[in-house]
């Protein structure tokens, strides 16, 4: 079994070296042979006879790994050949540029990445479970090298996957569909991720695409107010923002809510009916820098290695003319476009932006169509706050003070699962629960002015340059109750409201440069729901969107039962 | 294939960062009113408050909306635009109330004139479960209609409530009953007495408050009666 899964190695090697080739017929075959090797030694791994030694002394541990790998492995190889042989045949019939003939070949696009992330993302969590150490027979060191290279499978495939649940639903779409492009700048944070930089106006009619309009915020501003009479009227007040203004209306966390503003204001203000809205930020751009190349523009060179920093840092340096620089990203725009749509994209250069993309970023998507939105919340795109039941926490953070400092913001969050059997006011049986959230301001000395500018009102604090100002929100689970709040250790006030039926605390928060605080939410949160029924258990921390991931971590003292 | 399917994003992605900071209005700059950990209240407790980003020296007022007689708290906001802490009394009986401030005007917000508000929390809640039920489906037979349910607030039982009924026939009222919950919390109870016509049935069940908990009010599902 173990000399099995060597030469399935062996065939993943020869994969690898397919896929250096670019060609995705030739990768789809390759596939195909590494998985019906896999196969062989999944059968010999599975055997009965081999798995009464799985707990043997010596050899335990290596039937184990080969099991995990032979096992999981299949099913990451079964998946990945059908997705290469779908996109093939789609990039053959030419998708995007020509009307869609076989709109079932996108939907299977569309699911079978779904199939492949979960089946790669269960491979790497399978794969960090084996101590290497304990391996023999020449396995110990292809399972670390299986292990670094699933690893970045993961990550990538993690980043891929929403964005061909997004680009297939929006291609699959029939008739004519305008989608407004929100390109949020994660370096001022909004609830959704950023302040909307920028937009793009896309249609798409039956798969094929077509760039209508572009532009930056300024147009926007120029073209009037939004009217947000639609909005929820509790909402308005919580974040201080000014809803009529189009960098302001995303400061909750529920992406429809914004998205139908955006959709509203451009139908008023052009005149045009949006079917869709897409939000994408820095860490898009950095995996599509990777798909078209390098681009040079005047005297400044961007790949996807340098990507996120130049949009998000280095652009307010090196232009510091605000039109030169608006000029310098639609030139940027315009040759990233022209090569997309000429195909001069590299699939190796996608993968390993994405792998690398270290940002906090991820596509969100709404369509004003049910059925279509219905489909955006199943592939968990939608960037919905939910309404459920249950352990879940949001947190966002939307910067105050009208500046680009979130670029060296960084968070860290922590949902704790406490004690049992404690009563929620709400009328809930419950339990104890803890947010701690930490926040850090590293902006370093010798920015640009327009970079670390305060633009909210001063009240006489203290403000050295690099200092900023966020509002942290947290979304506490339906029907949970503040027992206590602290910023560093002690017992301060929030602003607290109700945002789709969850409860929310909102932290308003001088930060001076170099410094971190930390807030601690205590809360005691219901395990039953209105009909007395148990909630579900799993837990979700659910961190912004933002230009620097955030470190998300999660615990439980372990299951509660109803009384 | 995939880039066109990127290309839908990839457009405008570049885009990014096309800002004009000056112009910019930040999240934050309207007055917000804060408070600390609200949860959890019992009728009468107090409600610590600050009012900030206002004007120095502009007064600030709080208030329950509607309750005659309820508590007030005022303050004078400080060069740092925040008001001093400011506390309040809760009602003296459960409930969900509203805490308001008075109008801030534009010169002491900056921007629109603004009352703020909040609702809170006082008491404790407590869920209904009830449900219609009859010994026959048809009017013709003289049915009678029963109504039978659970009060409880967390894991424990709301006993000695009382608990109105409305029972409804295609959303009119057709008939009260007023019934009390046992130790357990449990009520159940009979419409006797009444001729029914066919159509559908549902029981709003509800309760006032009291020093303990908020009024409650829940429908039960459907009973059709033919």
């Amino acid at each position: 079994m173990v000399v099995s899964l060597q030469s399935t190695m062996g065939e993943v090697d020869n994969l690898r070296a397919a896929a250096a080739n670019k060609d995705l017929g030739a990768i789809s075959q390759a596939l195909g042979k590494a998985a019906d090797a896999i196969e062989m030694a999944d059968s010999s791994a599975q055997d009965p006879l081999v798995q009464l030694f799985a707990n043997a002394p010596f050899i335990g541990s290596d039937i184990r790994a080969a099991s995990v790998v032979s096992k999981d492995g299949r099913m990451v190889l079964l998946a990945a050949e059908q997705v290469t042989l779908v996109a093939n045949q789609l990039v053959t019939s030419g998708i995007g540029k020509e009307l869609l003939t076989d709109s079932a070949l996108v939907t299977s696009l569309r699911d079978g990445m779904g199939e492949l992330d979960q089946a790669v993302q269960k491979l790497n969590t399978d794969l960090g479970k084996i101590d290497e150490s304990q391996l023999h027979f020449g396995l110990d060191e292809r399972i670390a090298s299986a292990k670094a290279a699933v690893s970045t499978f993961a990550t990538a495939s993690a980043r891929l996957t929403p964005l061909v649940q997004v680009g297939t639903t929006v291609l699959e779409q029939p008739g004519s569909k305008r989608w407004f492009v929100s390109i949020q700048n994660l370096a001022e944070l909004r609830g959704t991720g950023g302040i909307t930089g920028a937009y793009a106006v896309i249609t798409s009619n039956n798969g094929k695409l077509k760039l209508e309009e572009y532009g930056s915020d300024k147009v926007l501003l120029k073209l009037g107010r939004i009217d947000y009479r639609n909005f929820p009227e509790e909402l308005r007040d919580l974040w201080g923002v000014d809803l009529g203004d189009w960098r302001d209306i995303n400061a909750s966390a529920h992406a429809p809510y914004a998205a139908e503003l955006l959709a509203d204001g451009w139908q008023k203000v052009a005149g045009k009916k949006v079917d869709g809205v897409l939000f994408i930020g820095q860490g898009v751009v950095s995996q599509l820098s990777g798909a078209v190349g390098a681009i040079d523009i005047r005297g400044v060179t961007v790949d996807k290695d340098n990507a996120v920093d130049f949009f998000a840092k280095d652009i307010y340096a090196k232009f510091t003319n605000v039109q030169v620089k608006d000029a310098v990203v639609g030139e940027l725009a315009a040759e990233m476009f022209k090569r997309l749509i000429a195909g001069k994209i590299s699939a190796s250069g996608l993968f390993a932006a994405a792998a690398n993309d270290n940002t906090g970023d991820r596509v969100m998507a709404w369509s004003r169509d049910k059925s279509t939105q219905q489909v955006f919340s199943k592939y968990q795109v939608a960037g919905e706050v939910s309404t459920a039941f249950g352990p879940k926490v949001d947190v966002t953070v939307n910067n105050a003070g009208g500046n680009k400092l979130d670029a060296y913001t960084t968070l860290k969050a922590d949902y704790l699962l406490g004690i049992c059997n404690v009563d929620t006011f709400t009328g809930y049986q419950g339990r104890k629960s803890r947010v701690t959230v930490e926040i850090t301001n590293s902006s370093p000395k010798g920015l640009p002015a327009y970079v670390d500018m305060r633009l909210d009102d001063s009240f006489g604090e203290a403000r050295p340059k690099g200092s900023n100002r966020d509002l942290v929100t947290i979304y506490g689970p339906v029907g949970s109750e503040a027992e206590s709040i602290s910023v560093d250790g002690v017992e301060d006030f929030a602003i607290n409201g109700i945002d789709r039926n969850r409860p929310l605390w909102i932290f308003d928060l001088q930060m001076l440069p170099g410094t971190t605080k930390k807030i601690v939410l205590d809360l005691v949160e219901p395990i039953n729901d209105d009909n007395l029924e148990k909630v579900p258990s799993k837990q979700i921390l659910t961190g912004p969107v933002m230009l620097n991931a955030p470190t998300l971590s999660s615990s439980s003292s372990g299951e509660c039962s109803l009384r | 294939m995939k880039k066109t399917i990127l290309a839908i994003s990839a457009v405008a992605a570049l885009a990014v960062g096309s800002v004009a900071p000056a112009l910019a209005y930040p999240a934050g700059q309207a007055p917000t009113l804060s408070l600390s950990s609200v949860s959890r209240l019992t009728p009468g407790d107090s409600v610590s408050v600050v009012v900030a980003r206002v004007k120095r020296s502009c007064n600030v007022s709080l208030s329950w909306n509607g309750v005659s007689g309820g508590d007030t708290a005022s303050s004078t906001v400080k060069s740092s635009g925040k008001t001093s802490v400011m506390t309040i009394a809760t009602p003296s009986t459960a409930g969900v109330y509203t805490l308001k401030t008075n109008t801030i005007s534009s010169e002491c917000s900056g921007a629109s004139a603004v009352s703020l508000s909040r609702a809170i929390t006082v008491g404790k809640l407590a869920s209904i479960v009830a449900k219609l039920s009859t010994n026959k489906g048809y009017v013709a037979s003289n049915p009678t209609v029963s109504v039978s349910g659970t009060v409880k607030s967390g894991s424990l039982a709301v006993a000695n409530k009382q608990v109105s009924i409305s029972l409804r026939r295609n959303g009119s009222e057709v008939k009260t009953l007023t019934l009390n919950t046992n130790g357990s919390g449990v009520f159940n109870g009979s419409f006797s007495g009444t001729v029914y016509s066919a159509g559908d049935f549902t029981a709003v069940v509800s309760f006032d408050n009291d020093s303990t908990f908020a009024a409650r009010s829940k429908s039960t599902a459907v009973l059709k009666l033919r």
